[in-house]
């Protein structure tokens, strides 16, 4: 650097003068300026990406726990809800599927004629359910179908109803409880009240006896009925299904 | 008349401006203390190598608040925190010259021309001060700054040392060999006859 003047015997500064210049909050204000926030600092970004990565690999674990394929128990949902619904059916018909043949069979046109509108985009997610073959990827709306097929497959209805309202002719009228698919209902539960207390019976048949549709009828009331521990016979062995419990009405 | 007589302090009062320096690390407020200790000699130091005092007061606010700035940094190394400030000035101070806010002057009385005389020739006359007028800007930045400190602001080689980071040996021999320099600037140095007029 080149020494540009050289002065002799310049004027002192005063200390006091020196002193009256002094502003240490134009310093401050200055600093509070010029200080980094916190968001543009790099060690802000470090600890956002430190996090992002943990919620990648965290997502990625859960994800590849979910899809692992055993061969046997694989089927398809995309929210969690979807996946409650279904695990909740598998338990319910678990059995009933494990033992026949022939529903096996239905299952497996329906998965094939779901395979056939397949989309590349679904995602595969697994339970523990032995209705369905592995299969790679197939459209949530075929999914959906196959779950409600596969429900209404083993579902007992009487005239066609599962549940709630049923008038008193269908209830009593009627074959009594059916299922499709051959599977045959040979004793079941009902409970009811009679207008003095209530009663629980036991009826080796499918249809409700005349015993219990007298009572119900001498209620002449609306009232609910609970039907339980039906029993049924697959063709191969003897079988659970769902109970179910009517709204019975008699005004139409 | 030294710049800083309060240079050399005892441990007590080391303590005492460790303790500012940790209250201003966590509130920027507490840096007041230390701001209104230093202001005026960092404040000089400054001045002394400028010409402008405007520029020399924004010089030294900048000092100040780089010093802020970095006060997160700055460890204790035994040494008052002076000398840090003193870095600081000297870079900003050499900041403003490369970016041509402020010149590069050398500002010397009469008393301290005729002790520097001294140390070359008998004879304190009109000439041979030109000469060393003349001298004193051929003279290299770095030998400058030394003949500054120990002639013009009669500093210790310890405090010398301590800001230039170098040990207070270091700084006496260099300060030594600043002067040897000068010297020899000074006997080979010859006025023109402008220099002679002026």
């Amino acid at each position: 650097m080149e020494i540009k003047k050289v002065n002799l015997d310049r004027k002192p500064i005063a200390s006091e003068y020196i002193q009256s210049k002094q502003d240490f909050q134009h310093v401050v204000n200055a600093f509070s300026k010029t200080k980094i926030p916190v968001w543009k600092q790099p060690l802000f970004y470090g600890a956002i990406g430190v996090a992002s990565l943990a919620a990648v690999v965290t997502s990625t674990v859960i994800h590849f726990n979910n899809t692992e394929i055993d061969g046997k128990t694989i089927t398809l949902s995309s929210t969690k809800k979807e996946d409650k619904s279904e695990h909740k059916t598998t338990m319910q018909f678990a059995s009933v599927e494990s033992s026949s043949k022939k529903q096996e069979k239905n299952s497996e046109n329906s998965l094939r004629k779901a395979n056939v509108i397949a989309d590349e985009n679904q995602s595969i997610n697994t339970v523990s359910n032995e209705l369905v073959r592995p299969i790679s990827k197939v459209s949530l709306t075929s999914q959906k179908s196959i779950e409600d097929e596969s429900f209404s497959t083993f579902l007992p209805n009487i005239s066609g109803v599962y549940q709630g309202d049923i008038t008193y002719d269908n209830l009593c009228s009627s074959n009594g409880i059916e299922v499709k698919n051959g599977v045959e209902v040979r004793s079941f539960k009902i409970q009811y009240a009679t207008g003095i207390s209530d009663k629980e019976v036991v009826i080796k048949d499918k249809k409700l006896s005349d015993v219990v549709c007298k009572d119900l009828e001498k209620s002449g009331f609306n009232q609910m009925v609970f039907i339980t521990e039906i029993e049924a016979y697959d063709g191969y062995r003897k079988i659970t299904l769902p109970s179910m419990n009517f709204w019975v009405k008699f005004d139409s | 008349m030294s710049v800083n007589p309060m240079y050399h302090q005892t441990n007590q009062r080391m303590e005492d401006e460790l303790s500012w320096i940790r209250r201003a690390q966590k509130d920027p407020e507490s840096f007041g203390p230390l701001y209104k200790k230093y202001h005026e000699q960092i404040f000089r130091y400054v001045y002394q190598r400028m010409d402008d005092e405007e520029t020399a007061f924004d010089v030294t606010s900048q000092v100040f608040l780089k010093a802020l700035n970095n006060l997160h940094r700055y460890e204790y190394r035994g040494v008052p925190f002076s000398s840090w400030l003193y870095r600081i000035a000297k870079s900003e101070l050499y900041q403003s010259f490369r970016d041509k806010k402020a010149q590069r002057t050398v500002n010397i009385d009469s008393f301290q021309l005729c002790e520097l005389i001294e140390e070359f020739v008998d004879d304190e006359k009109e000439e041979n001060r030109k000469k060393l007028f003349k001298s004193l800007k051929l003279m290299k930045e770095k030998d400058m700054q030394l003949i500054e400190m120990r002639f013009f602001e009669k500093r210790s080689f310890r405090e010398i040392g301590e800001i230039l980071e170098i040990t207070e040996n270091n700084a006496k021999v260099k300060t030594f060999r600043a002067i040897e320099k000068l010297k020899q600037l000074f006997n080979t140095t010859k006025l023109s006859h402008g220099d002679q007029e002026s």
